[in-house]
């Protein structure tokens, strides 16, 4: 799969929610169709950043295996499902 | 060290700074050097912010929970009641907003959180919420006067202080109009950013089912990205909109600002702390505790109280020469607030995650009895 990783967010030791919240604030912070990289070593990570790109429509493309427990979640940003009021 | 007398700084007086203050004093006194401990608060007004929870719904007053810091701290301490403008590492020395210089042989860094609503473009100050004594107050008198409508608890931004209050918030806004009598009329929502009620797994497999058979709906994955004061729309980064009638939320938290700008903290201004020894990363003679540090644990006085002690004995050891530092295992220890004459207890490390049982009228009881407990005991460093 090509693709262009817009920004990493390395949550590598951080614990449950630590790498949802990072995902989340690193989303926030790219474009629509930019790619983000969560960097996870937490067990509980895999299920949940699913669950939560489900629901919030972004796409996840790849799950990578690193060293060890590290996993990388390779996350494209969708198109919000309802626009902001200031937008 | 000036003239041979060893001095130790703590910038904040709150939980943790109060602690540490008394516990280190008992421990510098066991070296037989000459030592001066200073700490520096901008108003030495001490907050039990457990109390909030109780202010909020006029079952307690604002001037019980807000004491007189100075008289917590051991006698021989030199207070200066300033802020703290800048830490100078490499010569180590607090500069106060005024300029005055402080030199320090050791540092301890206890300035907790700070609301930082500001860091959000969607926040406004009509927003209600309980993470300060006057927000607290400003709240209780909507609470009083709400007779029908929907209220949403959400939160602002994580990491905030004690997880498990604005969950307590609504199961306690739950009871209170039940005891009113008109809880049919008021509707009660909670917004959690996880999958989940409550971040500790075990903790939520008690605590969501409870919200639930008390009729409170749980929203999940809800990151808020915008409020619309005028129209009552709150909305979510992953798509949802939800209309209220009073809206709390949790205010984002960040370090306090001076830390970043003394290269000590990244931009958050949590403190990089290492967890077991409590040192502050890559700084000489530091350390923090409390709510400043990016240690991934519960932002609770608890956790503050828990580490006061490791810090009181590492800088005890480093000062005679023993190598061998004590480590802080991540204990905490909480109440978790279910209604008025309920709560449950919660105990964890970070290898334990809590076991919690069932919530009783034992732990409500021993929660009243602890905020006189706190300030006659637990403040002062005697337990
Ligand atoms: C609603 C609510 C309920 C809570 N319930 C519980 C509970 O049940 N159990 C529990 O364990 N915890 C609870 N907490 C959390 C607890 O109150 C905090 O975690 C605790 O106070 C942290 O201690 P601290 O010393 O890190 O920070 P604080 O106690 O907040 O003290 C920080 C101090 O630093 C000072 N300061 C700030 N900036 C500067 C500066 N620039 N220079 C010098 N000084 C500065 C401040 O004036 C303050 O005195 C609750 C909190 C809230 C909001």
């Amino acid at each position: 799969m090509s693709y262009t990783v817009t920004k990493k967010v390395d949550a590598v030791g951080s614990f449950c929610p630590g790498p949802l919240m990072e995902l989340v604030r690193g989303i926030k912070e790219v474009e629509v169709g930019e790619i983000v990289e969560l960097l996870s070593s937490d067990k509980g990570s895999a299920a949940e950043v699913q669950k939560w790109c489900e629901k919030s429509g972004n796409e996840l493309l790849e799950i990578k295996q690193y060293d060890g427990d590290t996993q990388g979640f390779v996350i494209k940003k969708g198109e919000r499902k309802r626009r902001r009021r200031r937008e | 060290m000036s003239n041979n007398t060893v001095n130790v700084v703590i910038l904040g007086a709150g939980t943790g700074g109060t602690i540490v203050a008394n516990k280190l004093n008992k421990k510098l006194k066991k070296t037989k050097k000459p030592f001066q401990l200073t700490v520096i608060d901008p108003s030495f007004k001490h907050v039990y912010q457990p109390g909030f929870l109780f202010t909020m719904f006029k079952k307690d007053k604002t001037h019980s929970i807000v004491k007189d810091g100075k008289k917590l701290l051991p006698k021989n301490t030199n207070m200066i009641e300033e802020k703290v403008k800048k830490v100078e590492t490499k010569d180590k020395v607090v500069i106060t907003e005024s300029g005055t210089k402080v030199p320090y042989d050791y540092l301890v860094i206890a300035t907790g959180a700070k609301l930082s609503p500001e860091k959000v473009d969607w926040w406004d100050d009509s927003l209600y919420h309980y993470y300060s004594p006057e927000a607290a107050d400003r709240l209780s008198e909507k609470i009083e006067n709400f007779r029908e409508g929907k209220i949403i608890i959400a939160i602002g931004e994580i990491p905030y202080k004690c997880p498990p209050a604005p969950i307590e918030g609504a199961l306690l806004l739950d009871d209170y109009f039940k005891k009113k009598g008109i809880r049919d009329k008021v509707e009660i929502q909670y917004c959690s950013p996880l999958d989940r009620a409550f971040s500790i797994k075990t903790v939520n497999e008690v605590i969501e089912p409870i919200m639930n058979e008390k009729g409170i709906e749980v929203e999940t994955f809800f990151n808020v990205d915008d409020v619309d004061t005028e129209e009552k729309v709150l909305y979510s980064l992953e798509g949802s909109d939800l209309d209220y009638d009073l809206l709390i939320m949790i205010p984002p938290h960040t370090g306090q600002p001076f830390l970043h700008e003394s290269g000590i903290a990244g931009k958050s201004g949590w403190v990089p702390t290492d967890r077991e020894t409590l040192r502050v990363q890559d700084q000489e003679n530091m350390y923090a505790l409390g709510d400043t540090t990016d240690i991934p644990t519960s932002k609770a006085g608890s956790t503050a109280h828990y580490e006061a002690p490791i810090i009181a004995e590492n800088i005890y050891k480093d000062i005679i020469g023993d190598t061998n530092l004590t480590k802080y295992d991540g204990h905490v220890q909480c109440f978790f607030l279910t209604e008025f004459g309920k709560s449950l207890f919660i105990d964890f490390n970070f290898e334990h995650p809590p076991k919690p049982g069932k919530p009783s009228r034992f732990w409500w009881w021993f929660k009243l009895f602890f905020k006189p407990f706190y300030f006659r005991a637990v403040a002062k460093g005697l337990v």
